[in-house]
C-alpha cells in the first residue's frame, strides 16, 4: 500500500514533469514564430515544478504513511512513545 | 513552574545576552537592506549602478546576479556533503550533515532573494514564470530546478533526516514540543523505521546528486551558451560552475562548522579529522579549478579571436587585473596551505578555516569577473568601453541578504538540534 | 506573409543622425534610449584616416538570441520577422540584453516621465500649447498588433521593462515605412519585403553585394548593409557616446 502510493507518486511526478516540459510548455527549437513564445498550456511551468515536487514527495509519503496493518494499532503519535525507551539528554 | 531538569541539547531555546545582541544587530541590518530595496522598488533600478550595454556604456547585470551565482554555488556544499556522508556511510562526519543541509537551504533562499531585486518587474516575474516560462531559456532550469526542484529536494531530505532528532527532543517538555511532534510525525526509531529511513535517504542521496550537477550546470549555461558576449561562450562554463560551487560551499561550510564548534564547545563531536576531511575535499576541488583556470587562460591567450583580446587584456592586465590576480592568488594560497598540511600530515584548524575563507574571496571575485567585464568590455560592436560601480542600494541589499542568512541560521540553531543528537546524549 | 527586412547603403550615409531623431520622436523613447544609433567611426592613423558611418537599428535576427533566452516569451519573433517585445509580459530580467551581440536593447531604469524633450510642467509652456499638457502621444503606440494582439509598439511604457526597435510596427502595419527610413535625407535606408522580387530591398540585394553585421555570431540578421565594410578592430568612434541616464 505504502510502497504503491510512493511508486505512483514517483512515476506520476516523472510523467508530469516530462509531459509538461516537452508537450505543454512553449515548444523547443529556434524561435521563428510567435508560437514559440507561448506555452501550449498556460501554467505548464507550474506543472513541471509540481512534477519535480511529486518525485521527491514520494519519499516523504513512503516514510510517513504507516504500514498497512489493519486497525489493531492506529498510527502512533510521539506521545505514546513508552517512557524510558530512550532518555533525554543529560547534559547542559 | 518546576525547575526544568531535562534541557534541550545544543542550547536550544536558551538565549544569552550575546545571542540577543547578535539577533538584534542582524535584524537591524536586514531592516536596512529592506529599506534600500524599498527605494529601488519605488524609484526603479535607476538607483543601482547598472545601466544598458552599448551606447549607455553600462553593465546590465551586476552585483545581484553575481551574488545569485555565489549563493547558488554555496548551496552546493550542503546537500553534496550530506549525500556523500550518507552514500559512503562516514560515521564520524555525521554531525556535520545537518549544518551542511541547513547551509544549502538558506543559501538557496538567499539566491532567490538576490534574483528578485534584479528584476525590473519583480511581482510580474513571480507570476509570469509560473505561467509562461520557456524551457528553451536557460533561466527555465535556474528557476524550476534550482529554486523549486533543488530547494524542495533539500527540504525533503532535511525534513526526513531530522525526524529522529525531532522525536527525541519532542519527549522533553518545551514550548516547541508541538513543533517537534509535528516534525517527528510519529517517528519512534524502531528498527523497521530506521531501516526504511536508511533506504529512503540512500535513494534520495542518489537522486539528489544528478539533480545537483544539473542545477549548477544550468546556471553555467546561463552564461556559457551566449555567443554574443566574449568570455562567456565556453563549454568549460558549466563544469567550472559545478567545481567553483563546490569550492565556495565547502569553504564556507568549514568556517560555519568551526564557529559552531567554538560556540557549543563540541570539540569531541567535531574533532580535527572532520575538518581534515573537509579540507582535503576542498583541496581536490581547488586543484581541479586551477586546472580549469590554466585551460581557460591558454585558450584565451594562445590565438585569441579579435573580440576576446580586448576582454582578456582588461582582465589580465587592465582595469580588472587586481580582481583577477587576487582571486588567483587566494585560490593558489588556499591550495598551498591545504596541500602542505596534507603532505606533512599535520593539520591545524585555524589554517583550514583560513583557506575556507580565502576561497570565498576568490569565489566572489571570480563571479564579478564573469558577469561584469564581458558586458562593459565585451561588446562585439565597437562601442565605447563602459563602467560599472555598484550603488549603495546594491551593497545594502547584498549585506542585508547575508544578515538574513545568518539570522535564519542562528534562529534555526535555537529551535532545533544543529547536530544529530548523539546516542550517549539520549541515554540508552 | 511578407518577410520584412532593411537594407542600409553605407556609401550614402553621412552620419547626420536624422534617423536617430525620427525614431525618438515617432516612438516616444525615454532619455538616452537610442533604438536607432549611428556610429561615427574613424579608421587608421593620421594622416591615413577614413571617417565613415554605420547606422545600427535592431537587426531583427532570424536566429534571434534574445528571443531564445527570454524566460517568459515577452521577446518573440513575429511571422513577418519583426522581433517584438511584449511590454505587458516582460519581467525585466534583461537576459535579452546580455544575449544580444548588437547592444540594441534599452531598459526602463525609471518610470518614463514623458518629459523627454522639454519640461512639460514649465508654467511658461501652458499658454503656448493652449493649455494642453501632457503633449500629444501617438495613439497607435498603445494599440495591439498582430494575430495574437499584443501591445508591442512604441517606447516609454513603464519602468522595469525592456524596449527596443520595433521596425515601427505601427507604421509598417499601415503600409508605411519605418520612421528612420522615411526621414533619411539621402535615402540610405530602405525597408520592404525581402520575398517580393519587385521590392526595393530585394532589387538592391540582387544588384549589389551585401554583408550583415556580426554574421559570425550565427544570428542571421534581417538588416543588410551594402557599400562600406564591417567595422574592424581598429575602428573607433570619433566621439564617445555619453547618453546615460
Amino acid at each position: 500500500m505504502r510502497g504503491m502510493i510512493a511508486l505512483l507518486m514517483l512515476l506520476g511526478g516523472i510523467a508530469l514533469a516530462a509531459v509538461s516540459y516537452f508537450a505543454l510548455a512553449a515548444p523547443l527549437g529556434p524561435p521563428i514564430g510567435p508560437e514559440y513564445s507561448n506555452p501550449r498550456l498556460l501554467g505548464a511551468p507550474a506543472l513541471f515544478i509540481l512534477g519535480i515536487m511529486l518525485i521527491f514527495l514520494s519519499a516523504v509519503a513512503y516514510e510517513l504513511i504507516p504500514e498497512a496493518q489493519p486497525s489493531a494499532h492506529p498510527a502512533p503519535t510521539p506521545r505514546e512513545v513508552p517512557p524510558g525507551a530512550t532518555r533525554p539528554a543529560a547534559h547542559g | 513552574m518546576a525547575a526544568r531538569v531535562e534541557r534541550l541539547p545544543y542550547g536550544i531555546g536558551r538565549f544569552s545576552a550575546g545571542w540577543i545582541v547578535l539577533i538584534v544587530v542582524l535584524l537591524a541590518i536586514v531592516a536596512w537592506g529592506i529599506f534600500a530595496y524599498s527605494r529601488q522598488f519605488v524609484e526603479g533600478l535607476i538607483v543601482t549602478g547598472m545601466r544598458d550595454i552599448g551606447t549607455m556604456g553600462g553593465s546590465t547585470w551586476g552585483l545581484y546576479i553575481t551574488f545569485d551565482v555565489y549563493f547558488v554555488g554555496v548551496s552546493f556544499a550542503g546537500i553534496t556533503t550530506a549525500a556523500v556522508i550518507r552514500l559512503l556511510n562516514l560515521e564520524s562526519m555525521k554531525p556535520v550533515a545537518r549544518m551542511a543541509e541547513l547551509l544549502t537551504i538558506i543559501s538557496l533562499i538567499l539566491a532567490g532573494f538576490s534574483v528578485l531585486p534584479d528584476l525590473g518587474q519583480p511581482i510580474r516575474g513571480i507570476v509570469n514564470l509560473f505561467l509562461y516560462a520557456r524551457p528553451q531559456s536557460p533561466f527555465y532550469g535556474t528557476f524550476t530546478l534550482v529554486v523549486a526542484g533543488y530547494l524542495f529536494a533539500s527540504l525533503v531530505y532535511f525534513y526526513l533526516e531530522g525526524r529522529r532528532d525531532a522525536a527525541i527532543v519532542a519527549r522533553m517538555p518545551s514550548r516547541l514540543q508541538w513543533f517537534y511532534r509535528l516534525w517527528a510525525a510519529g517517528y519512534r526509531d524502531t528498527p523497521a523505521e530506521r531501516q526504511r529511513h536508511d533506504m529512503v535517504s540512500f535513494l534520495l542521496a542518489i537522486g539528489i546528486l544528478p539533480l545537483l550537477v544539473t542545477a549548477h550546470s544550468t546556471l553555467g549555461f546561463v552564461f556559457g551558451l551566449q555567443v554574443g558576449r566574449p568570455g562567456w561562450f565556453s563549454a568549460l562554463q558549466a563544469p567550472g560552475f559545478v567545481v567553483m560551487a563546490g569550492i565556495s560551499g565547502i569553504g564556507l561550510l568549514i568556517a560555519i562548522v568551526a564557529v559552531i564548534r567554538a560556540l557549543l564547545g563540541e570539540q569531541q563531536r567535531l574533532p580535527l579529522p572532520v575538518f581534515r576531511w573537509l579540507g582535503n575535499l576542498l583541496m581536490m576541488l581547488i586543484a581541479i579549478y586551477l586546472y580549469f583556470l590554466m585551460v581557460d587562460w591558454l585558450t584565451a591567450t594562445y590565438q585569441p579571436q579579435e573580440h576576446e583580446v580586448k576582454l582578456t587584456s582588461a582582465i589580465l592586465t587592465g582595469e580588472f587585473a587586481w580582481m583577477y590576480w587576487s582571486s588567483v592568488l587566494s585560490l593558489a594560497g588556499a591550495f598551498l596551505v591545504l596541500f602542505v598540511q596534507f603532505v606533512v600530515r599535520r593539520h591545524s584548524l585555524a589554517l583550514i578555516v583560513l583557506s575556507g575563507l580565502l576561497v570565498q574571496v576568490a569565489a566572489v571575485l571570480k563571479r564579478v569577473l564573469l558577469v561584469v567585464p564581458s558586458q562593459v568590455q565585451g561588446t562585439l560592436l565597437p562601442y565605447t568601453p563602459g563602467t560599472y560601480s555598484p550603488s549603495w542600494v546594491e551593497y545594502s541589499v547584498i549585506v542585508g541578504l547575508f544578515a538574513l542568512g545568518t539570522l535564519l541560521y542562528v534562529l534555526f540553531m535555537k529551535v532545533f538540534p544543529i547536530m544529530e543528537v548523539h546516542e550517549s546524549e539520549q541515554g540508552g | 506573409m511578407p518577410r520584412y527586412g532593411m537594407v542600409i547603403d553605407l556609401d550614402r550615409c553621412t552620419g547626420c543622425r536624422a534617423c536617430v531623431e525620427a525614431c525618438k520622436v515617432e516612438n516616444n523613447t525615454p532619455t538616452a534610449n537610442l533604438w536607432m544609433y549611428v556610429f561615427r567611426f574613424e579608421d587608421g592613423q593620421y594622416p591615413n584616416t577614413r571617417v565613415w558611418f554605420l547606422p545600427r537599428p535592431c537587426q531583427h535576427c532570424d536566429n534571434a538570441p534574445c528571443a531564445k533566452v527570454c524566460p517568459v516569451g515577452a521577446r518573440y519573433k513575429r511571422a513577418d520577422g519583426i522581433v517584438s517585445t511584449d511590454g505587458e509580459r516582460c519581467i525585466g530580467c534583461r537576459y535579452c540584453e546580455v544575449a544580444c551581440p548588437y547592444g540594441v536593447n534599452y531598459f526602463n531604469w525609471q518610470e518614463p516621465s514623458g518629459n523627454y524633450y522639454m519640461d512639460w510642467s514649465d508654467p511658461d509652456l501652458r499658454p503656448r500649447t493652449n493649455g494642453q499638457t501632457p503633449p500629444y502621444r501617438n495613439p497607435d503606440l498603445d494599440r495591439a498588433f498582430g494575430p495574437d494582439q499584443r501591445r508591442i509598439a512604441g517606447g516609454g511604457r513603464q519602468k522595469g521593462v525592456i524596449e527596443k526597435c520595433t521596425f515601427c510596427v505601427q507604421r509598417v502595419e499601415r503600409g508605411q515605412q519605418p520612421a528612420c527610413v522615411s526621414n533619411c535625407p539621402l535615402f540610405a535606408l530602405h525597408f520592404g519585403d525581402l520575398d517580393d522580387r519587385n521590392s526595393e530591398v530585394a532589387q538592391l540585394l540582387e544588384r549589389t553585394s551585401s554583408w550583415r553585421l556580426l554574421q559570425e555570431a550565427g544570428t542571421r540578421p534581417r538588416v543588410h548593409y551594402i557599400g562600406g565594410r564591417p567595422p574592424a578592430a581598429e575602428s573607433h568612434q570619433i566621439e564617445a557616446a555619453k547618453a546615460r541616464v
